[in-house]
Order: structure tokens, then C-alpha cells, then sequence
């Protein structure tokens, strides 16, 4: 367990993992969305008071989980590099932060294409709806602040304490249906009690939120594994991944 | 099927505007965040194979001018003058 970890962590063994993972993660992932996808669409039961309007849920649920999901990631990663120095944390944020706004963007957007028909406005400023569009803030602010130091490990820092600190909101997220009187419906899922949806209902639901998840996986590794491309161009192992090997005899005495 | 026909299925009961356009929005971007990673990954690759990584005559490394072009999330152009390739 603890040497998987350790081989993960050092950027040439997280390579060799995101070369035999990656094109899994999105095949399967996409197949799994897709079957969730046509499912829900086609063959889920209309819902006994929305009618058809109800089938957006399939795609608006998975992209907010993985929205909130990712910036627990971060916020997990913050405090690797925060605490445990661990130097993948910071180009992990850097790869998967963009993810997270185009989500948390399409959970908004859905959201008010949602609302539309159902509530009969676009927006409310109700707690989940506000709450969710913080998270689209912070995802810009981390972008951003990533961006604005001359000093890489400097950025690195603050884009931690920033996911970190942040990381308050996704609570407030979770729990905003249940403290707040809102327009917002509760909890699609939980841990500790059935669906009020029948299978029917649920169960593509299920399948197009492990398939984006899949996907997400997917993406992570291609995007981490281009960014350890580029920190470590000038090492041997680099230079040798891209058949360059003979070209470059000081490499070796740098990184990994 | 839940749907009488392929009318009715296009349709959704009349919401047939909100539903395909979330649907629609949802593909374009998880297919644009895919391609984008993929033509960065590219990009990237095609950068560093290009580089002149040793002067051949004196064995030095060359100043990479040309990875200006190949951002990686726009930031190297400042920090790689100072940038020694440590580890990650």
C-alpha cells in the first residue's frame, strides 16, 4: 500500500500509471456516461409532477458532484504540499482546477435551464444555488492566483491555502438544502437511506455519475501527466519517454 | 421506451428546449475539456521533441527560446530562465 503510494507519488511512476490508466479511464468512463445518458433519456420513467423537463437531473447532478468533488481533491491536495511537501500536489491542482470551474459552470448553467420550466425563473439567490456559485469563484480565484506570482513555489503555497480555506464552502454546498428554506430539492443520494427515486430513476442516474467520474480520472492523468512532462523536460526519463535519449547527457543529474 | 414515438422523444412533453440544450451544453464542454488536453499534451510533446536540449559543440544546455511558444498553463515564459528542471 504505502510503496503503491510512494511509486505514485514520484513523477516518473505516476507516468508509467497514467500511460497504462488513461485511455481505460475514458473508454470505460465514456461508455458508462453514455449508457446512463441514453438510459435516462429514453427509457427512465417521466417524473409523476415535472413530467420530461425532470431528465435534466442526469446531467445536472453528476456535473455538480463532480464539481464539489474536485475541490475536495484540491483541498486534499493543498494540504499534501502544505504539510507533507508532497510535489505532484501543486501541478495536480494546477490540472484538475480548470475541470472543476467547466463543472461547477455546467452545474450552474443546467441549474437555471433546470429552473426554467420548473420554478419558472432561471436564478434564485437561494443558499445552494449562491453557495454553488462561490465554488464557480473560488474555482476562478485558484485559476488565477496560480497565475500572479513570479515565484512558482510561492503561487504553489497560496493556490493551497486557498483550496484549503475554501474547502468550507462544499459543507454549505451539501447541507444548504437541509439548513436553509429553499427552492432547491434535497439530496438526490445518500449514504444512509434509499433513493426516494424508484430504480428506474436512480439507476442511470448512478451510471452517468460513475462514467463522468471515470472520465474525470481520465482527464486527471493525461493533464497531470502532460504538466510532469513539461517540469521535468530536462531530466533523462523525459527525454528517453519522448526517444530523445542520446541527446541530452546532463539530464540525468537532475529531478526525480 | 418512454416515448411513443421519435417525435414525442425530441419533443419531451414541450420542455424539449430546456432538456436538449442542457444535454447539448453538457457534450459540447466535456468534449471540448477533452480535446483541450489532448491538443496540450500534443503541443507540449511536439515542444520539447524540437528542442535543441545540448549545444552539440560545447555540451552546454541551449537557452531554450523556443519553449516560449509551447505554454504550459502560461507561466513558463517568466520562471524558466530561473527554472533548473528539479523534481516536481
Amino acid at each position: 500500500m504505502w510503496s503503491t503510494l510512494h511509486r505514485l507519488g514520484s513523477p516518473q511512476g505516476f507516468s508509467r500509471f497514467a500511460d497504462r490508466w488513461t485511455p481505460w479511464l475514458l473508454l470505460s468512463g465514456t461508455a458508462l456516461l453514455l449508457a446512463g445518458l441514453v438510459w435516462g433519456l429514453a427509457f427512465a420513467p417521466p417524473d409523476g409532477r415535472q413530467g420530461e423537463s425532470y431528465r435534466i437531473l442526469f446531467v445536472h447532478v453528476p456535473s455538480a458532484f463532480l464539481a464539489e468533488s474536485i475541490y475536495v481533491m484540491m483541498a486534499i491536495s493543498g494540504l499534501a504540499l502544505l504539510v507533507w511537501r508532497v510535489k505532484l500536489a501543486a501541478l495536480f491542482t494546477r490540472a484538475v482546477a480548470p475541470v472543476g470551474l467547466a463543472m461547477t459552470f455546467l452545474a450552474l448553467l443546467t441549474g437555471a435551464i433546470w429552473g426554467r420550466p420548473t420554478w419558472g425563473t432561471w436564478w434564485v439567490w437561494d443558499a445552494r444555488i449562491t453557495s454553488m456559485l462561490i465554488l464557480l469563484f473560488l474555482y476562478a480565484g485558484v485559476l488565477a492566483l496560480d497565475r500572479a506570482f513570479e515565484d512558482e513555489r510561492t503561487g504553489a503555497r497560496a493556490v493551497a491555502v486557498l483550496s484549503l480555506v475554501g474547502v468550507i464552502n462544499i459543507p454549505i454546498i451539501k447541507y444548504s438544502v437541509d439548513w436553509w428554506y429553499t427552492l432547491h430539492q434535497g439530496a438526490t443520494f445518500t449514504l444512509t437511506q434509499r433513493p426516494e427515486m424508484p430504480p428506474s430513476m436512480w439507476l442511470p442516474l448512478l451510471l452517468a455519475v460513475l462514467g463522468l467520474y471515470l472520465i474525470f480520472g481520465g482527464l486527471a492523468c493525461l493533464r497531470l501527466q502532460t504538466a510532469i512532462f513539461w517540469r521535468e523536460r530536462r531530466t533523462r526519463w523525459v527525454s528517453q519517454r519522448l526517444g530523445m535519449a542520446s541527446r541530452d547527457p546532463e539530464g540525468g543529474r537532475h529531478g526525480v | 421506451m418512454a416515448f411513443e414515438s421519435f417525435e414525442a422523444f425530441l419533443a419531451m412533453g414541450g420542455r424539449g428546449v430546456y432538456v436538449w440544450s442542457s444535454y447539448g451544453a453538457f457534450a459540447v464542454i466535456l468534449v471540448t475539456l477533452v480535446l483541450q488536453s489532448v491538443v496540450a499534451r500534443r503541443a507540449v510533446m511536439r515542444g520539447l521533441r524540437q528542442r535543441p536540449s545540448t549545444d552539440q559543440a560545447s555540451g552546454t544546455p541551449v537557452a531554450p527560446a523556443r519553449f516560449e511558444r509551447v505554454a504550459w498553463p502560461g507561466r513558463e515564459s517568466r520562471s524558466d530562465e530561473r527554472d533548473t528542471g528539479g523534481s516536481v
